[in-house]
């Protein structure tokens, strides 16, 4: 059974063991007196909690927190003795040498077991020395004083504020006093047609997720060397079986979208001809066994790419209903990283913009990227000569340059176009 | 339209809301039988009954906390304390109870309370009979505090405080009592929290509160016989603050000149100063300038005009802020 | 008006439920402080739950009451779910008030329990607004204020017993007189300790009564209660009763003399309400037995209830603070 210090009154603070009135070891009564406790303000009795053996933790003198345990009444019968407290969490200091150590930078536990058996000490502390300790050059003060908007105009417009005659109070740079240096300067044509406010009213800091899409797109172009393939899909087989699943939409409970029927297209082709999925290093290309299809959903934050892991082993189905939660996680901003982790090669659909190509860009560490844009009627000649309508869909099909030639990339493709012509393989 | 004073467009308020609301009712020192000491609520008592408009004693923290407990309950209290300054006599009710009562009980109340009071000088009256407190309330969490600059804004706002959910300080500007202005027939209200640009202006912003946006409109002319273009922002709430428009007018003239009766020291000046430091410190191009009256009591009689700012004081900080400070 | 009866049998077990199950939760919600299981103070009722306990029975569902800092019989026997109390005093999200009021501003309004404040003296005023509610509306509700004799040197007793006096409202003062205003004994606080005369001076009827004395109390609030409702205007009812812990729980109560807790202690009502509803034939022991381990399950359920609930989360604490438009 514990000894607490009992919470006395409002305040949190120590409570100063002035005496043990039973010796450890003796046998003590429930409610007996055990112990004389100390605060600030007032002195208290502390009653036993039951009745048993007295084990003291906290030695006379010393202090203890409120609600802290500061001993045992043992019932030898019933209660195994516990293992020996941590050395580290119990070392002892008072509130100053902990105030003092933080303050300096310096762990409790860092000070040497030797002169902590008992109480750690200010000159223990002050022995081990200042971790952290920063000095800072105050330096030379070559203020130069100038209103905020002067500043921003000057940064603006590159101009040295030094160089400025100021004509406010103390000769203070103002605004105007700027604009007439730039004028004289001349640096600043573009800026001049332009009003003051216009100037100012440009700046907008980046959201965090956006500053990592832009780090992100920047370092893949960086990195790798893409090229764009460009060109037409006929889908007018597609488009029977896509019209066929929307009939069925009450069997299946979903009507699949044109994302979901190209991750499947996608997926089955990598499959069939796993050129794009893996990634080069410096010395060696490296192939995925698994394919795991990102899909691109614009957000209001910027574009994010959760990932369809194993889309070639899962239905139409299935991975439409994926792709629509995860779309929706994306949307409501609840993707954690685990979900944009791990693709392999990257599907976007800019056709529900109603794009049409466009050179998009790899997702880093991956080497193909599929656009798809939006399906258009065209007129085609059939076997017989009669021209009849065909249903075709612009792509761009972005690679990695460095591991995969024109040939390869145009092999791909190829696939790409067998899949799309005989939907069936994607059942 | 027509010509109303001050005095009567709050009559008139608290009239056409007790008519219209059979929960709105209106209780203070003098308010019935004489019909307010200075007139405010001729004629309700008539109107409306001894039930709806009542006289209490001199208990100001009674009659208040009776306006808390009521409007926790559900009814609409109209409480009037004579003078601001005998609000510290009720402040444990307002910035304990009212302010707080929602936020301790978990959102079970909502306390539709207006507290009237005449504030600030023009009575000669001195340190007990003059004062305005608009900071110390819109610095308590749950309380909104509304200064009408003249009579058309009086109206429009105790209206809408009257109607609002919350505790409201409305404070009457009693040297302004007397004065008219052009004030529509039909009913209007407007909405507390929104700030008004008074006069558009490019070369400095006057953000200026209850009385002295009188004062702000006359330096304003003033100054525009010089060729000085001054924007006059009337904030009409010292709680809630209308950043919004107050950061539009800085970020178009670049100056700003806080104005208001009571002293500089945290006072709604320092709150609109620090708004513009932390959201709009480059688009300064001069030091910020309050306006306000000195750090003393009011004293009585004529000296009070030596202690209040006016419009004299104004002109002389825009010239200082078109000169960089 | 109506006459007081002697009170019947049922009413005896319910007021006899109200107590014994105020009496649990206090000594349960003090082991709960000791363990440092309760943030910030807390202000025990132990051996003041008479009153409260009272008013759970003797009160409309339209009257309104507003409680002080010892009031939990009085949250309790109003019906009040344990665990919504227990919750509320230890912060926590299923409590009355969502964990922010705590244990001195607790309220829960649909059950016209309202005006609990950290603030002595303040319930006054806001007990007054609810009268003039009633008033107001014409309706059959009166409003009771709770408070304890150190309330009644705050000028907002003056006011308002004046206030309610000169307006007739239909408001009963309950001063639950436990003769120490936080850690000073009464005579040290005030000239004249007999509160009840207080009333004189204000044109309203007072009474004093032994508040472990379960008949004159009942009669004397009933009585208060009969006259506010007929329209007869406000009454003061000083009940002499004793606080068993500190001011606060860990007080060391170097102030007064163990002797005088324990010759309360001697005297208390609740062994022998028990004792008298066997005595009249009302309940058995049996009976008795099983109605307080009902009630000790309903305690160890809301306790665990409560500590179960999560603290509040920081968009709790951030609404709340205005009423928006059209909001209730």
């Amino acid at each position: 059974m514990e000894i607490r210090i009992p919470k006395i009154g409002v305040e949190d603070g120590d409570v100063l063991i002035q005496g043990w009135t039973k010796l450890a070891g003796s046998f003590v009564q429930k409610d007996e007196i055990i112990a004389i406790l100390e605060t600030d303000k007032v002195v208290n009795d502390l009653a036993s909690p039951g009745d048993g053996v007295l084990e003291i933790v906290v030695a006379e003198g010393q202090r203890a927190r409120m609600t802290e345990v500061i001993g045992f009444v043992r019932n030898p019968q019933q209660e195994k003795p516990l293992a020996a407290p941590d050395n580290e969490q119990t070392r002892r200091a008072a509130p100053s040498v902990r105030r003092l150590a933080r303050s300096m930078g310096v762990e409790l536990s860092d000070i040497a077991a030797d002169s902590a058996h008992a109480r750690v000490t200010r000159q223990d502390v002050l022995n081990l020395g200042p971790k952290k300790a920063k000095t800072v050059d105050p330096g030379t003060d070559s203020f130069i004083r100038a209103t905020p908007l002067a500043r921003e105009l000057s940064r603006q417009w590159a101009l040295d504020l030094s160089t400025i005659e100021g004509s406010g109070p103390d000769h203070a740079v103002l605004a105007d006093d700027v604009r007439r240096a730039e004028a004289a300067a001349g640096t600043s044509s573009e800026h001049q047609s332009l009003g003051s406010d216009q100037r100012l009213g440009q700046r907008r800091s980046l959201p965090p997720i956006r500053q990592a899409i832009a780090r992100n797109l920047v370092q893949s172009l960086a990195e790798t060397a893409q090229m764009t393939l460009m060109g037409w899909f006929d889908v007018g087989a597609l488009l029977t079986l896509y019209q066929a699943l929307q009939e069925d939409h009450e069997y299946l409970g979903v009507s699949p979208s044109w994302s979901a029927i190209f991750v499947r297209v996608l997926a089955v082709s990598l499959t069939a001809n796993p050129v794009l999925n893996g990634f080069l290093t410096d010395h060696e290309w490296v192939q995925w066994d698994a394919v795991n299809i990102g899909l691109a959903v614009a957000t209001d934050r910027g574009l994010l790419v959760p990932v369809i892991r194993q889309a070639d082993q899962k239905s139409l189905v299935a991975i439409h209903r994926e792709a629509a939660f995860l779309a929706i996680q994306a949307r409501e901003g609840r993707l954690s990283p685990d979900d944009m982790n791990g693709g392999t090669v990257t599907l976007s659909n800019f056709g529900s913009f109603g794009g049409e190509w466009g050179t998009p860009i790899l997702h880093r560490g991956q080497s193909g990227l599929l656009g798809i844009g939006a399906m258009e009627k065209h007129p085609i000649v059939d076997q017989d000569d009669h021209i009849v309508v065909g249903y075709r869909m612009p792509y761009s099909l972005t690679v990695d340059h460095r591991a995969i030639d024109g040939a390869v990339a145009g092999s791909f493709v190829k696939t790409l176009k067998e899949m799309i012509a005989r939907p069936t393989r994607l059942m | 339209m027509s010509q109303l004073s001050y005095r009567r467009a709050i009559t008139q308020a608290i009239d056409e809301e007790m008519a219209r609301n059979p929960d709105v009712f209106l209780i203070g020192e003098d308010v019935a039988e004489s019909g307010g000491a200075f007139g405010l609520t001729r004629g309700l008592l008539a109107r409306y009954g001894d039930r709806r408009v009542r006289d209490t004693p001199i208990s100001e923290e009674a009659i208040v906390g009776l306006g808390v407990g009521a409007a926790a309950l559900g009814l609409r209290p109209i409480v009037e304390i004579m003078f601001m300054d005998f609000m510290y006599l009720a402040m444990d009710q307002i910035a304990n109870h009212a302010a707080k009562m929602r936020y301790m009980y978990g959102g079970q109340v909502q306390i539709p309370l207006v507290v009237r009071t005449l504030s600030g000088g023009g009575f000669r009256a001195g340190m007990h009979h003059s004062q305005s407190l608009e900071s110390l309330f819109g610095h308590i969490p749950g309380l909104k505090v509304v200064m009408p600059s003249d009579a058309y804004e009086a109206k429009g706002l105790l209206k809408s405080s009257i109607r609002d959910p919350n505790p409201v300080i409305f404070m009457e500007q009693k040297s302004l009592l007397g004065a008219k202005v052009s004030v529509p027939d039909d009913e209007y209200l407007i909405p507390l929290g929104l700030a008004h640009v008074q006069r558009p202006g490019s070369d400095v912003t006057v953000v200026a509160i209850g009385i002295m946006v009188q004062h702000a409109r006359l330096a304003a002319e003033e100054l525009f016989k010089e060729g000085i273009e001054v924007e006059v922002v009337d904030a009409r709430t010292a709680m809630p603050i209308d950043s919004e428009t107050i950061l539009a007018s800085v970020k178009k003239t670049h100056r700003l000149i806080v104005a208001h009766e009571a002293p500089a020291p945290f006072g709604f000046g320092a709150e609109i100063a620090a708004l513009i430091a932390e959201k709009a410190l480059y688009y300064l191009d001069a030091p910020i300038i309050r306006v306000t009256s000195q750090f003393t009591p009011v004293p009585v009689g004529r000296s009070e005009d030596y202690i209040l700012p006016g419009a004299k004081d104004i002109v002389d900080a825009v010239h200082r802020s078109l000169k960089g400070g | 008006m109506s006459e007081i009866h002697a009170i019947d049998g049922n009413t005896l077990t319910e007021i006899y439920r109200n107590f014994y199950l105020a009496r649990r939760f206090e000594e349960i919600l003090s082991d709960m402080f000791r363990r440092g299981e309760i943030d910030g103070w807390l202000h025990s009722g132990i051996g003041q739950e008479l009153v409260g306990s009272i008013l759970g029975v003797a009160l409309t569902s339209q009257d309104y009451i507003v409680p002080y800092h010892r009031s939990k019989a009085t949250f309790l026997s109003r019906g009040v779910p344990p665990h919504a109390l227990i919750a509320e005093i230890l912060g926590r999200q299923s409590g009355l008030c969502g964990g922010v009021g705590g244990e001195a501003h607790a309220a829960d309004v649909s059950r016209g329990i309202f005006g609990s404040t950290g603030v002595i003296g303040a319930g006054f005023p806001l007990a007054l607004g609810a009268a003039f509610k009633q008033f107001y509306q014409a309706t059959e509700g009166i409003a009771v204020c709770g408070f304890g004799d150190g309330a009644t040197t705050r000028g907002s007793f003056h006011e308002c017993m004046n206030l309610a006096a000169l307006w007739n409202l239909p408001l009963v003062f309950i001063c639950e007189n436990n003769l120490y205003s936080e850690m000073t004994p009464l005579r040290k606080e005030m000239k004249e300790t007999r509160i009840a005369k207080k009333a004189d001076a204000y044109g309203m009827p007072g009474v004093a009564v032994d508040g472990y004395d379960l008949d004159t109390t009942y009669r004397a609030l009933q009585e208060a209660f009969v006259r506010a409702r007929s329209g007869q205007g406000p009454s003061l009812v000083e009940v002499k009763t004793y606080r068993w812990h500190g001011h606060y729980e860990g007080d060391p109560e170097e102030y007064r003399d163990k002797g005088e807790v324990d010759s309360w202690q001697k005297r208390d009502p609740l062994p022998v309400l028990r004792q008298r509803i066997q005595d009249e034939g009302i309940l058995d022991a049996f009976n008795l037995d099983q109605s307080e381990k009902d009630i000790e399950e309903l305690l160890s359920q809301a306790v665990a209830s409560a500590k179960a609930s999560p603290f509040p989360t920081r968009e709790n604490l951030l609404i709340n603070v205005y009423a928006q438009e059209g909001s209730m």
